[in-house]
């Protein structure tokens, strides 16, 4: 799926300088990282509400290019520099996960 | 890039955590190592040095690899996991509220790191914990 085609539904905003062409195949929602590390997949779009370097760190990790934030959660600045170097997309959404997924799919 | 390299690893520094997965992760793509192992190195270094992080009084990571494996392990200065049987069990934490805040203490981190190993070794005392992790290329 491309990042361009869900911005809108999800009313998502971009904070890093990476363009809207990014894709992405299916979602994977979740907070505990450990979890994430054991179960998400290569270019999965990371769905969290955990706004912290570590997010970063485990996207990084297993090659996810996209981490959307969900109920309008944050990352500071130092944040979306990291996730800029990384080649990371952070984008934040103000609907819950169960929304963003559900706008997301159409379902 | 070196074959071996040693790390310190500060206890409590949540927003460090990662660097030295990623630097190992790095390292090992320069060497065309395959996806999949990759993979499974970044899960095993990345829950091992986040252990480092949350439960010790902070140590070292040291990595060596050579043609068909790497080998990487980790000491710390303390206190020691009580019971080893129980701190690998799924869902068994002792982490502390501030790791909690960070994404950490689902109790999945050992049983991560030994689903990701070819072999695993994890000795304890309160003077420190030592784990052992080797991962084959082949």
């Amino acid at each position: 799926m491309q990042v361009i085609d869900i911005l809108e539904k999800i009313k998502g905003e971009i904070l890093t300088k990476k363009s809207t062409n990014q894709t992405f195949d299916d979602i994977y929602a979740g907070d505990l990282l450990s979890h994430v590390m054991a179960h998400a997949k290569e270019n999965n779009l990371f769905l969290t509400i955990m706004a912290n370097m570590n997010a970063i760190a485990v996207a990084s990790l297993l090659d996810m290019k996209v981490i959307v934030f969900a109920e309008d959660v944050k990352p500071t600045l130092e944040m979306i520099s990291k996730a800029d170097d990384e080649g990371i997309m952070l984008i934040t959404s103000p609907y819950n996960v169960v929304e963003i997924i559900r706008k997301v799919y159409e379902i | 890039m070196e074959n071996t390299g040693k790390f310190q690893i500060e206890a409590m520094d949540l927003e460090n955590a990662g660097n030295v997965s990623s630097f190992i992760k790095k390292t090992l793509i320069n060497k065309g190592i395959a996806k999949n192992i990759i993979k499974r190195v970044s899960i095993a270094v990345y829950e091992a040095e986040i252990n480092v992080v949350i439960h010790s009084y902070g140590g070292w990571c040291t990595y060596m690899i050579d043609d068909d494996k790497i080998r990487v392990v980790f000491e710390d200065t303390g206190p020691g996991i009580e019971d080893i049987e129980q701190a690998i069990q799924p869902g068994f934490s002792t982490a502390n509220t501030q790791a909690i805040y960070y994404g950490f203490g689902a109790g999945m981190g050992l049983m991560n790191i030994k689903n990701a190993s070819d072999t695993f070794n994890l000795t304890s005392s309160p003077k420190g914990t030592i784990l052992d992790i080797v991962i084959n290329f082949n």
